[in-house]
């Protein structure tokens, strides 16, 4: 029989400090599902095309179900649960998509505010106003098969 | 014309059911058969009781995924939930209007037909006295008659089956649209860019303005993928393409500016006018693209979707009939 | 899927876990894009998985300006090589990573997974063997042995590379004595993002002050089992004025291309669209 290791990693997830020991091959979106118990981040394809499993690294969003989660070792996670809190009931990403009615089943919902955040502060970083095109082109990774994408597009230029 | 589909009533009921509990605070439970899987019924039946009985949105709650507690429906489909459940809750606010009203009557020491529904408060038109809403129910409650503000009701639109000869009536009302799309098609690659699409379309009565263009923009997307990318590709029965790699919707990025005029008519069979609005954007688009695409290309394809590879195959296909 | 993972955190270290495991049944990991997924569909019992992912060494992730050229580390990912000024010059470089997957995906993949995984379908390899590009490889005994890319690949997913040798940078020679260059990278797919390339074709000409073709370097990729430099079509194109080029001379130099091109038929598209649609392109890049 193979033995499997586990491994100590320690990391900051939604503002708090974390460590764990995790099996080797575990996958960053069952950490965050199953072991951590956080709902929100959502399997939709397990294979990097729908999006729907996006969290932040390090502020970058990536997506869970293709990330080791043992390389979160010493690295800040956020997920669609460490948005809002505090006394904001949304971020202002989340608030924005609920204003611009940008929301029907909201399978895809979660990932898409995450990835809309990744980039929405990579845009304030470089002081950037994005255009149409350049908002489309930082959905790519997200699929939606309600909204057509328009409202979700609106609630991302609103932003800036 | 006779619909592929039979154009005929299917089921042996398309109706729905719905029960109404207001409790002694005057809020409001909608117990649906209608079931919410984002298209926004719960908003829109939400809207239509906050409007008939005077109260703020935040009084009412919608309950419609537990079959073991929900009455009767069909499920979603045929752009049916605004419309049928839409006249379902309609019935059974009506009547639940009926028992606040005559116990209000009695209370306001006035006639039922005077009375309106406004404000969280049920008010006499004639001498300006109210009653708020939740005292009321109290009333009826704690009070004789000691009766629960429940009510039950069950609507079942018109349609009919099919006769002998193959003609019937499926839906109790029916949606008219017309689509205008503007399309590039890149000669070298084959594939189409889907750059506008005009939607004119007979909505009914426009209830939540938010929610028609969100159906609208997603209906035109659905459509666009219907059109352009997305198969199901079947060997020996198998399907070949079972995951999101090879199975294509649209993205961001391949979608158009969607150009949206609602036509507002009143439905009369429809709640306040309104009618099913859902499909109608999706279902003329693939034709009218495929009409534009024929229309720079001078031939018609004649199948979905309409990859790069069928349009090159056309071009190739029609330089070699005229050079011949 | 089950394994389990050496992570080094020195070069040192990665070369000793290398070495200790020349036995055994080992992958390297590092963005994990390409392996997660073939992992999922087939895992060998008691694979063990060199993690790559947080390696502290700039040779193995840095992009730095050299006198002749650019030099990519091996791990530095998609998103981190857009961002690189000397590399925003080299439109054929940042087109074909822009039309790579998705910005997640970016984030996470890096310039050695795309050329290491051998896909005839690596959009980025792709127009790295159209910039001629060299692959630094280190092995056990920390030498370094440098290859072209173009002999890199020995068919689809595999490569040159030795079981006790690694990638560590890849090399973009000379870019800047062109006076102007006809630079760009196309994508044939479906849609216009998430695709894996029908059929692709990256192409880098250096042009003189008079538009004369002064380097040309095209490649071609989806089309055989792994990506072409069509080596017989940059000959052709050299010396040519691409501001007169004759209709019978872009024909001939989209033959020549196509010459490496030997297409299958698949669910996506067939054999003739690809070479049809790549033949096409070929001639639309005088367009410009
Ligand atoms: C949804 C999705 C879409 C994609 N779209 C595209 C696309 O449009 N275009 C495209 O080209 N690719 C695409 N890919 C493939 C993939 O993202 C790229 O090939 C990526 O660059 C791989 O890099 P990585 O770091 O993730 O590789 P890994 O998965 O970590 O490794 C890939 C292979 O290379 C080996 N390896 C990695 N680094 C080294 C090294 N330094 N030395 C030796 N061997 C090494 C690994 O052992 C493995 O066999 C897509 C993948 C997904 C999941
Ligand atoms: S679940 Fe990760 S991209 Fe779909
Ligand atoms: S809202 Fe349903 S998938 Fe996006």
């Amino acid at each position: 029989m193979t033995k499997y290791q586990n491994n100590k990693i320690s990391y900051s997830l939604n503002g708090r400090k974390m460590e764990q020991e995790i099996p080797s091959s575990m996958l960053l979106i069952d950490l965050i599902r199953d072991e951590l118990k956080l709902k929100g981040t959502k399997p939709g394809c397990l294979e990097g095309e729908c999006g729907a499993c996006t969290v932040l690294v390090d502020g970058l969003a990536i997506n869970s179900c293709l990330f080791l989660a043992i390389n979160i070792h010493g690295k800040t996670i956020t997920t669609i649960e460490g948005l809002s809190g505090g006394e904001k009931v949304f971020d202002d990403v989340q608030q924005s998509m609920v204003n611009h009615g940008a929301v029907q089943c909201g399978f895809c919902t979660s990932g898409v505010v995450m990835a809309i955040k990744s980039f929405q502060e990579q845009c304030k970083r470089n002081n950037h106003k994005p255009d149409r095109n350049e908002i489309k082109k930082s959905l790519e990774g997200n699929i939606c098969r309600c909204t057509g994408y328009v409202k979700i597009i609106d609630a991302v230029e609103a932003l800036f | 014309m006779l619909h592929v589909g039979g154009g005929a009533k299917i089921y042996p009921s398309d109706g729905c059911g719905t029960t109404l509990k207001m409790d002694p605070y005057g809020f409001l439970t909608i117990l649906t058969g209608s079931s919410e899987i984002g298209q926004g019924s719960e908003t829109v039946l939400a809207m239509m009781a906050a409007e008939e009985l005077g109260i703020g949105l935040e009084k009412i709650k919608v309950i419609n995924s537990d079959t073991n507690i929900k009455p009767w429906d069909v499920g979603v489909h045929a752009s049916r939930t605004s419309f049928v459940a839409g006249n379902s809750l309609l019935g059974a606010v009506k009547i639940l209007k009926q028992k606040l009203a005559s116990r209000a009557a009695e209370l306001l020491n006035t006639n039922e037909k005077f009375l309106q529904f406004q404000n969280g408060e049920i008010k006499s038109k004639k001498t300006g006295d109210s009653f708020k809403i939740d005292k009321v129910v109290r009333a009826l409650h704690f009070k004789p008659p000691n009766e629960l503000c429940e009510v039950s009701y069950f609507y079942e639109p018109s349609s009919k089956f099919q006769d002998k000869e193959y003609k019937g009536n499926v839906s109790g009302c029916y949606a008219f649209a017309a689509q205008a799309v503007e399309v590039e098609v890149d000669t070298f690659t084959g594939k189409v860019d889907v750059l506008n699409v005009f939607v004119g379309q007979d909505v009914g009565k426009v209830l939540n303005p938010m929610g028609i263009e969100g159906q609208i923009d997603g209906g035109v997307v659905m459509g666009i993928g219907y059109a352009l990318s997305e198969e199901m590709i079947y060997e020996n029965g198998y399907l070949l393409n079972p995951t999101f790699h090879d199975y294509k919707l649209q993205t961001a990025r391949d979608i158009p500016e969607i150009h949206f005029y609602p036509i507002e008519t009143n439905e009369e069979s429809g709640p306040f006018g309104a009618k099913g609005m859902a499909e109608a954007p999706l279902v003329p688009t693939p034709v009218a693209i495929a009409n534009a695409v024929s229309n720079i290309l001078g031939v018609e394809i004649n199948s979905l979707p309409i990859t790069p590879e069928k349009v090159l195959r056309a071009i190739y296909n029609k330089s070699k009939n005229e050079t011949a | 899927m089950d394994f389990n993972t050496i992570t080094p955190q020195s070069t040192a270290d990665l070369l000793n876990v290398i070495q200790a495991n020349q036995e055994n049944n080992f992958r390297f990991g590092a963005g994990y894009t390409d392996l997660i997924p073939e992992l999922q569909i087939q895992n060998e019992k008691g694979l063990i998985v060199i993690n790559l992912a947080q390696l502290k060494d700039h040779d193995f992730t840095e992009i730095k300006a050299e006198k002749s050229g650019i030099r990519i580390g091996a791990l530095a990912t998609m998103t981190d090589t857009l961002s690189e000024e000397n590399l925003r010059k080299i439109p054929v470089m940042i087109e074909a990573i822009e039309s790579l997957a998705s910005v997640q995906i970016r984030s996470m993949a890096t310039v050695g997974g795309n050329i290491c995984t051998a896909s005839p379908a690596g959009d980025v390899s792709c127009a790295l063997v159209a910039l001629n590009a060299e692959c630094e490889i280190l092995n056990v005994e920390h030498k370094t042995r440098t290859i072209s890319i173009k002999d890199f690949f020995t068919g689809v997913k595999t490569t040159v590379l030795k079981k006790d040798e690694i990638l560590r940078s890849v090399f973009i020679p000379n870019l800047e004595c062109a006076n102007r260059t006809l630079s760009g990278f196309i994508k044939i797919g479906n849609r216009n993002s998430m695709e894996i390339a029908l059929a692709s074709l990256a192409y880098h000409l250096m042009l003189d002050e008079n538009g004369i073709v002064t380097n040309a370097g095209v490649a071609i990729g989806s089309v055989a089992k792994s990506i072409m430099f069509t080596e017989t079509a940059c000959e052709f194109i050299m010396g040519k004025n691409i501001g007169i080029l004759s209709e019978a001379d872009k024909e001939r130099f989209a033959d020549l291309v196509m010459e490496y091109a030997s297409p299958i038929s698949d669910i996506r598209a067939s054999a003739w669209y690809r070479s049809q649609a790549l033949w096409n392109m070929c001639k639309s890049i005088f367009l410009e």
